[in-house]
């Protein structure tokens, strides 16, 4: 049995269902994100285990105790909130010492246990500040030691970067999972940004509308999502609807749009016909310059899926540069390379621009499924670096001109 | 003092502020000079609009037939003892009206504003409602209600959920105006409840009772550890509208026939309007020295205080 435990855990806020027979296992000592869009459920779940809200059905097992209807107070959980909820009127350390005191332990204990928690975050020296003397990092860190200080079973965390500028983010982040792992903490983390979740996670729960769409290591989320909205909704991609032909010769062809063929890798179990969607990462896509000769070649040889285009737009993203290519058939591609290989693309440039069939990921299109359908399996991809836009958002998405998925 | 702060939290460059401040030095201190002496012209007059009237009542209180000065009357206030008893029954009345408002007003506008946001609209025009009836027909109506045959009504009884004959038998059997105690916290109401409601407002209700909650404190706890220190101005504020309130109230207490402050003041204007005159500024004094005395209760807020390492802590940001 897992440490925690949801089981089909149900929320409507009037007539809008927050979560909607949602199960999850979290082991102990783990550290699991849930990632979704706003207003996918994720906040609600997590309240839902905190005992600030109460589930219209399901229940919650905490190490084998059903802790469903426990009021809050009486739950071992900790809790760090976005807008950090530090008390006003109390200093860092008597936020920090407010639970243990709770607790009637000895003063002596109290302080002890505040000083060790303070130098963990790194505060021992704002102590005997008020909240509103420390920056929003800093109240952060008291936020999370306050949690700490009480010893919880399960730490939860509500998007506690959210407010937070985007240095102080990446150091925080890093901090939490250092101390995570240096406690052996079991930490329940709610955030929208992805490649905040894929950094520090040991597992991440992607969730829409309320469900659990696809639950893996981030490497997994990002490389073999299982449904179109996980492709969508991590990392940056290139999507098109496409239909599979020609089954019977072992490497399938995809009818594109406006008849645009292109070879993607043999997906034993899917039939002839199934509508699908293409799913290419920025990072899997090659430019070069397009020269006659070389050009033809490649095209006619055929193994790779190549089209001629132009660059529209270069953009400079440090670790990469980011180029909009629009192919001559009229799709739009947004490709990454690496600094050196960038080179002297230049925008209006004529270029070739191919992906080997293994870079295409083939999800069949059957929406508001959390399953692919039975017998796909996905094909593995070389993972590319992240790139700083990771976090664009699923609406965001540069697109293929065939539309979304 | 905002300026400093701001520089020292980075958001301004101290070498651009002083650039800055340098070159608008010459209108700028003429500007600001000519704000402060505004400011205290202002003040002198505020000053002078209170300080006029309570002089000119002394000064009427102090001179009688004998000529200005003339300190028997003071005498005799101190001398009469409805003087010293009807004090002590106002304060009495106005410390028992305070804790009653306080007590029964923070709770409910925390739990309200914390679970039954949707009924502040109800409270709030509840709480104004005492500014519709006039004390005379809440006296009138309270007196009917508890006094009267209708306390003995089972109708009554059913309606009031049982606390109309509670409070009627309590009023025959302790010897308290408890009844006058209750109508003194409705008139009181409209500015109690606003003063603690805002205060509610000022601070995240919600987020520090979870934030509490998830640190195990229950609601009692939460409410007298987190809420109450964070709204203490508020609780203040209306502490002593409530206790001024109380202190000069005569209808209602004319009605329950209770012998308070003011209606030995105004029995004692009818004959001598010069003991009148310094029995008035007794009460002024006398409420003066009850709130400032309450005001060292709330203590200093964090923000005000002087606190070790303050300036330097927002510098570190």
């Amino acid at each position: 049995m897992a440490f925690l435990e949801l089981q089909e855990l149900t929320k409507s806020f009037g007539r809008t269902r927050a979560v909607a027979g949602l199960s999850l296992a979290v082991e102990q000592g783990e550290f699991l994100t849930l990632l979704g869009p706003s207003g996918c459920g994720k906040t609600t779940v997590l309240r839902l285990i905190a005992g600030f809200e109460l589930p219209d059905a399901g229940r919650i097992l905490l190490d084998g105790d059903e802790i469903t209807a426990r009021p809050a107070n009486r739950r071992p959980m900790g809790m760090v909130f976005q807008s950090y909820a530090l008390f006003p009127h109390l200093t860092a350390e008597q936020n920090v010492a407010f639970g243990l005191r709770l607790r009637r332990l000895p003063s002596a204990e109290v302080r002890r246990r505040c000083g060790e928690l303070l130098a963990l975050v790194g505060l021992t020296d704002r102590a005997h500040y008020f909240p509103y003397q420390l920056s929003g990092g800093q109240q952060q860190r008291v936020a999370l030691a306050r949690a700490l200080a009480v010893e919880p079973k399960v730490l939860l965390l509500d998007e506690p970067l959210s407010a937070l500028d985007a240095a102080v983010r990446v150091t925080l982040r890093e901090e939490i999972r250092r101390i995570q792992q240096q406690l052996g903490m079991t930490v329940i983390y709610v955030t929208h940004d992805q490649e905040e979740a894929l950094a520090i996670s040991d597992r991440v729960a992607v969730m829409a509308r309320g469900r659990l769409e696809q639950l893996g290591t981030p490497e997994e989320i990002y490389r073999q999502p299982r449904t179109a909205f996980v492709a969508g909704f991590v990392g940056t991609s290139n999507r098109l609807t496409a239909r599979l032909e020609r089954a019977a010769e072992g490497s399938w062809l995809a009818d594109g749009p406006a008849g645009l063929r292109l070879r993607v890798a043999p997906q034993p179990g899917l039939a002839d016909g199934t509508s699908v969607l293409l799913v290419v990462r920025p990072e899997q896509v090659t430019l070069r310059q397009a020269d006659g000769e070389q050009t033809a070649i490649a095209l006619a040889q055929g193994e790779e899926n190549a089209f001629l285009g132009r660059i529209e737009l270069r953009t400079f993203l440090g670790a990469v540069t980011r180029f909009r290519v629009r192919t001559e058939e009229g799709l739009l591609f947004t490709v990454d390379l690496p600094g050196l290989q960038a080179g002297t693309l230049i925008a209006g440039q004529r270029v070739l621009l191919s992906f080997p069939p293994e870079a295409c990921l083939v999800l069949p299109l059957r929406e508001n499924t959390a399953e692919p359908s039975p017998g796909n399996e996905l094909r593995s991809q070389e993972a590319g670096p992240l790139s700083e836009e990771a976090d664009q958002r699923y609406e965001r998405q540069p697109e293929p001109a065939s539309g979304r998925g | 003092m905002l300026s400093l702060s701001r520089r020292q939290r980075g958001h301004v460059p101290a070498a651009q502020s002083a650039e800055a401040s340098a070159k608008k030095a010459k209108p700028g201190r003429l500007g600001r000079q000519g704000g402060a002496l505004g400011a205290r012209l202002v003040l002198l007059l505020v000053l002078l609009y209170l300080l006029i009237p309570l002089g000119a009542t002394l000064i009427f209180g102090l001179s009688s037939g004998r000529g200005w000065g003339d300190l028997s009357a003071l005498g005799a206030v101190f001398s009469d003892p409805d003087c010293g008893q009807t004090l002590l029954t106002s304060l009495g009345l106005a410390l028992a009206t305070t804790l009653l408002v306080v007590l029964l007003l923070t709770p409910t506008a925390y739990q309200v504003r914390l679970r039954l946001p949707q009924a502040r609209p109800v409270l709030e025009s509840l709480a104004l409602l005492p500014f519709a009836v006039p004390p005379i027909v809440l006296g009138t109506g309270l007196l009917q209600e508890y006094s009267g045959a209708a306390a003995s009504s089972p109708l009554v009884a059913l309606l009031s959920l049982g606390l109309v004959p509670l409070l009627s038998k309590l009023v025959t059997t302790l010897d308290i105006p408890l009844v006058l105690i209750c109508a003194y916290g409705v008139i009181a109401l409209p500015f109690a409840y606003r003063a603690i409601d805002n205060s509610l407002r000022a601070i995240d209700v919600k987020v520090l009772t979870e934030a509490a909650a998830s640190l195990g404190a229950g609601w009692w706890r939460t409410l007298l550890q987190v809420i109450l220190p964070n709204i203490w101005p508020g609780v203040l504020t209306a502490s002593l509208l409530t206790f001024s309130t109380v202190m000069g109230e005569l209808t209602l207490a004319s009605l329950f026939n209770s012998y308070t402050f003011p209606i030995y003041l105004d029995m004692t204007g009818q004959n001598d309007p010069h003991r009148a005159a310094l029995l008035a500024i007794l009460s002024f004094l006398v409420t003066l020295l009850c709130v400032l005395g309450m005001v060292p209760v709330a203590g200093p807020r964090p923000e005000r205080a002087s606190l070790p390492g303050q300036i330097e802590g927002a510098g570190l940001r």
